[in-house]
């Protein structure tokens, strides 16, 4: 009987997508659809409603590291395309918050360590002359961290070559210090293979852009 | 067998297949608590992808095919969660709703009234600490740049802060809670000396220009609460070189980041400046000062902070100018100082945090006032204790005591040429006990009430005071705040007169009406400020009976514009203070105004950062009415006047790095036009009337700071750039 019954369940299973399965078929779903046409988003709003909709299912999904990743990054991407600074130490703590969660969920992760480095970087937009020794020195710290942890991710050395860039030649930065940087950022951006569909792969125009 | 078969299919198959037929939509509308439309709420089903963001007009609209009972939430940043539980079963619900505002530290209102704060905080501030140093004619000292506000007085030939009519003595300085007894340098006959303490070391200033905190006592007019750095950002090294000194200093931050170590030396000597720059004074012993300090910090548990600070200088100098008055024709100063300082605060729970701290403190003076010998000695130990309920979102109760044992001893004797009298020593010991409560009171975001109160007996004095304290502060509007603030106020006689037991008859006393607007953005701030301080128990020296019967009192308006916007890389701010002020008390005969104080002060800081050249430059103007001088030869009393004062400085930083090495190369001037500056008037024994102004016309500064760190966050500055 007891033999029976396991492979009942067995054949149920076979038959039926088991619930783990139908709601990973479920997960994939949702962020391939909330990722399509992600980058063509250009108003602030948009995008938190956006970051929005991943913070959704990063609570659904408890051990997923990517909804918090996509939340973050969007509420990121918002204070990029806000002209004012009255928002943008609220939002990014809400993003530093999600990295946070991304990082209980997957410790060490690349792409969540170049977002945290993404996030201090911005919040220097506030007032640059006091916040650049602060959060320059958090953002050079999680990009060599972020390198560390995954030598074939681009995006840590995009982000390197856009800080070198945008640092005045008196400081250290300027075009020619930056090239190389990205030079490298765009070789690892042609081997970069990512581990799926719903994995990071942006930045790459981006770096192109930046070498123009 | 077969019915398990068919149990397993009939539960695989009712649970998402027939579900999915049935859809229901949700709808709604989200408001605050005055019926406004909500826009960005995230709205919900909890453990489900389905939910929605509001729009502009708070509407939010979603479908869902889960079914059953399921937990509606809406969440946005600032206000309260929403929740409800919803049975679904398909069909249309509507769900209009109203959020709750979170009391917030970022949004709320804060105590504003008599309070000008600069600190990193992440809320709008008056000054950044950034400022002091980079303001001109602040000659890289704190109370410099605080001299640029309102309510500071161009007091130029002593060292002090002046604040609305009180004296130097009126003002106590206070660093991470504990009394700093010498924050300046040791006086010198008619030349102001900087303050002590390097403006890095603090993350915030609180400048209180009256009405403070019932946490702080023995200050008739203000208090200046000084918060020292927590954990520093990185491990690096400082040298510094300049037209008169030499300094080196290291912090290390731990690798864990628990703790950091560090400190600084520091060697100045005025010899090649003054041989350059001549002085209205002649020196036999050019200043010279040798000093340094230690600091260590260390983090306990999750939120627990141990800081110690340590701070030693040695100075000597020697000088002579005319006599004046009762001023000595030589004078020649040696000073030891030392002063410490360890705290520990923690948060213990989401309702308790504890804060205690104990810090001693030595100064000696020996001072040769022509043939005199003398010798002042005072010591400070003092242990502080404070404990913090947090009663509501932001509402907090905060009681504390402090022990304070002051000892100060003084001797003197008389050089006669070679040969000198015995010593006579004079000492005298007060323990100080105050005990405080203070609570904070949110009634929401807009309005906050402060009511405080402290206790506080003296030894010496044989006397206790109490001094109530009341705060209130109304959030008008976005950016705009109300405040109101009223509080008693005693101190003790200054030291020089408690040697006489005579002075021991009471603490002096003030009381504090102050009516504050200010409107502060990112980028604008203004103020204006009115009150009125009414002296009370005002010590008078007549021979031979001394009494508390003097008094008096300050009131005036101060205003405050700061632009940091409508100019490109510009950042401006003007102070204007006008002031009425009367007082009797030590020897004046009659209320007068006193030789401290003017009608009328008015400054103007211009900053300009010129990206190209990564250069900032600026001015600072000051100009005051004159002042009230002593003259012995007039029938009235303090009723001749000096005349205008103007001081017109500029100073630069370019700032560079050399491999690596952030550098920073400044240069400053004060009355770059050479004005002449009378701060006061003295008489000699001809009885001719002589003008002091600062030892020399202008003071030139330059200075090279190079700082070396071990990441190389220096090479981002900015993106704006």
């Amino acid at each position: 009987m007891k033999q029976l019954l396991i492979v009942a369940a067995l054949v149920v299973s076979a038959l039926f997508p088991t619930a783990s399965q139908a709601q990973n078929a479920k997960y994939l779903a949702a962020m391939e659809k909330n990722l399509l046409h992600l980058d063509s988003i250009q108003n602030p709003e948009e995008w938190m409603s956006k970051a929005g909709q991943f913070a959704r299912i990063a609570m659904a999904e408890p051990t997923e590291w990517l909804p918090s990743y996509y939340a973050a990054y969007c509420q990121i991407m918002a204070t990029t395309r806000t002209k004012g600074t009255e928002k943008l130490d609220e939002w990014l703590d809400e993003a530093d918050k999600n990295i946070e969660e991304g990082l209980k969920r997957k410790p060490q992760e690349s792409e969540l360590l170049t977002l945290k480095a993404m996030s201090s970087f911005m919040r220097m937009r506030v007032n640059p002359m006091e916040r650049w020794q602060k959060y320059g020195g958090i953002s050079q710290e999680n990009l060599a961290k972020a390198k560390e942890a995954d030598p074939t991710n681009p995006r840590p050395w995009m982000l390197q070559g856009q800080s070198v860039l945008f640092t005045p030649e008196q400081f250290g930065g300027g075009k020619d210090k930056a090239m190389p940087i990205l030079n490298t950022a765009i070789d690892k951006f042609n081997a970069f293979k990512p581990a799926s569909k719903i994995h990071p792969i942006w930045g790459k125009e981006y770096c192109e852009s930046l070498m123009k | 067998m077969k019915f398990f078969f068919l149990v397993g299919i009939v539960l695989v198959c009712t649970n998402p297949f027939i579900s999915q037929a049935q859809t229901t939509e949700l709808n709604g509308i989200v408001t605050d608590q005055k019926k406004n439309p909500l826009a960005g709420v995230n709205v919900f089903l909890k453990g489900t992808y389905d939910g929605a963001t509001t729009d502009a007009k708070g509407q939010y609209r979603f479908t869902t095919s889960d079914t059953g009972t399921l937990e509606l939430v809406a969440t946005l940043l600032g206000f309260k969660d929403f929740r409800k539980t919803l049975i679904l079963q398909g069909g249309n619900q509507q769900h209009n709703f109203m959020m709750k505002e979170k009391v917030n530290e970022l949004k709320a209102v804060t105590i504003s009234a008599g309070t000008i704060e600069a600190s990193d905080s992440r809320r709008v501030t008056v000054l950044k600490p950034l400022d002091i140093v980079t303001t001109a004619n602040a000659q890289g000292d704190i109370f410099g740049a605080l001299r640029t506000l309102p309510g500071a007085q161009q007091v130029g030939e002593q060292e002090g802060l002046f604040v609305r009519g009180g004296a130097g003595s009126e003002t106590k300085t206070i660093i991470d809670g504990m009394v700093v007894n010498n924050p300046f340098f040791s006086s010198t006959p008619d030349i102001a000396q900087r303050g002590r303490f390097n403006p890095f070391l603090f993350k915030g200033t609180v400048f209180s220009t009256g009405g403070y905190s019932a946490q702080y006592g023995q200050a008739l007019s203000s208090a200046l609460v000084l918060e020292t750095q927590d954990m520093p950002d990185r491990t690096a090294s400082t040298y510094s070189i300049s037209a008169v000194g030499l300094g080196g200093g290291h912090v290390h931050l731990s690798k864990d980041k628990k703790s950091a170590w560090g400190g600084d030396l520091n060697y100045t000597n005025l010899l090649p400046y003054m041989k350059l720059v001549p002085q209205r004074q002649t020196y036999q012993q050019y200043p010279e000062f040798f000093g340094g300090s230690a600091f260590y910090r260390h983090q306990l548990r999750k939120n627990g902070l141990l800081k110690f600070y340590g701070y030693y200088n040695y100075g000597r100098l020697g000088l002579s100018q005319p006599r004046l008055d009762s001023l000595p024709a030589n004078f020649r100063l040696n000073n030891h100082n030392v002063y410490t300082n360890l705290t520990y605060k923690d948060i213990i729970s989401d309702k308790w945090s504890i804060y205690g701290g104990i810090s001693y403190s030595y100064n000696l003076d020996n001072i040769r006032p022509d043939s005199l010998i003398l010798g002042n000695r005072n010591e400070l130990l003092q242990t502080r204790v404070m404990v913090t309920r947090v009663t509501g979102d932001l509402s907090a109760l905060r009681v504390g005591g402090e022990w304070q044992q002051y000892g100060d001893g003084r001797s003197f004797q008389i050089d006669l040429n070679g040969f000198s009298t015995p010593k006579l020593f004079q000492n005298l010991q007060d323990y100080l006990s105050s005990a405080f409560a203070e609570y904070d009171l949110y009634a929401s975001n807009r309005l906050v009430f402060r009511f405080g109160g402290r206790y506080e007996y003296s030894s010496i004095l044989a006397q206790a005071n109490l001094a109530p304290r009341v705060s209130i502060s109304y959030k008008a509007g976005a950016n705009s705040t109300l405040g109101l603030a009223y509080g008693d106020f005693y101190q003790k006689p200054v030291t020089q007169w408690l040697y006489d037991t005579r002075s021991h008859q009471g603490f002096e006393k003030a009381t504090h009406y102050i009516l504050n607007y200010q409107w502060i953005t990112p980028a604008y701030t203004f103020r204006v400020e009115a009150y009125r301080k009414q002296y009370d128990q005002l010590l008078r020296t007549f021979e031979p009976n001394w009494d508390l019967a003097g008094g008096g009192y300050a009131q005036g308006i101060d205003l405050f514009w700061r632009d940091r916007k409508t100019f490109k890389n510009v950042d401006y701010w003007i102070s204007y203070s006008f002031l009425d002020t009367r007082r009797q008390y030590l020897n004046y005969p009659i209320q007068a105004m006193p030789t401290f104080a003017t009608p009328h002060t008015a400054t103007l800081v211009f900053k300009k950062f010129f990206t190209k050249l990564n250069t900032a430059a600026g001015f600072t103007y000051s100009y005051s009415t004159g002042r009230p001088y002593f003259n012995p030869y007039e029938t009235g009393f303090l009723t001749g006047r000096t005349p205008d004062l103007h001081n017109f400085g500029v100073n630069a930083s370019i700032l560079k790095t050399i491999r690596g090495a952030f550098c920073v190369l400044a240069l400053s001037v004060t009355n770059v036009l050479g004005l002449e500056q009378v701060f006061t008037y003295r008489f000699n024994a001809a009885g001719e009337r002589i003008a002091v102004g600062p030892p020399a016309p202008r003071f030139f500064f330059v200075g090279l700071f190079i700082s070396v760190g071990q990441n190389r966050s220096n090479e981002v500055v900015n993106q704006n750039n």
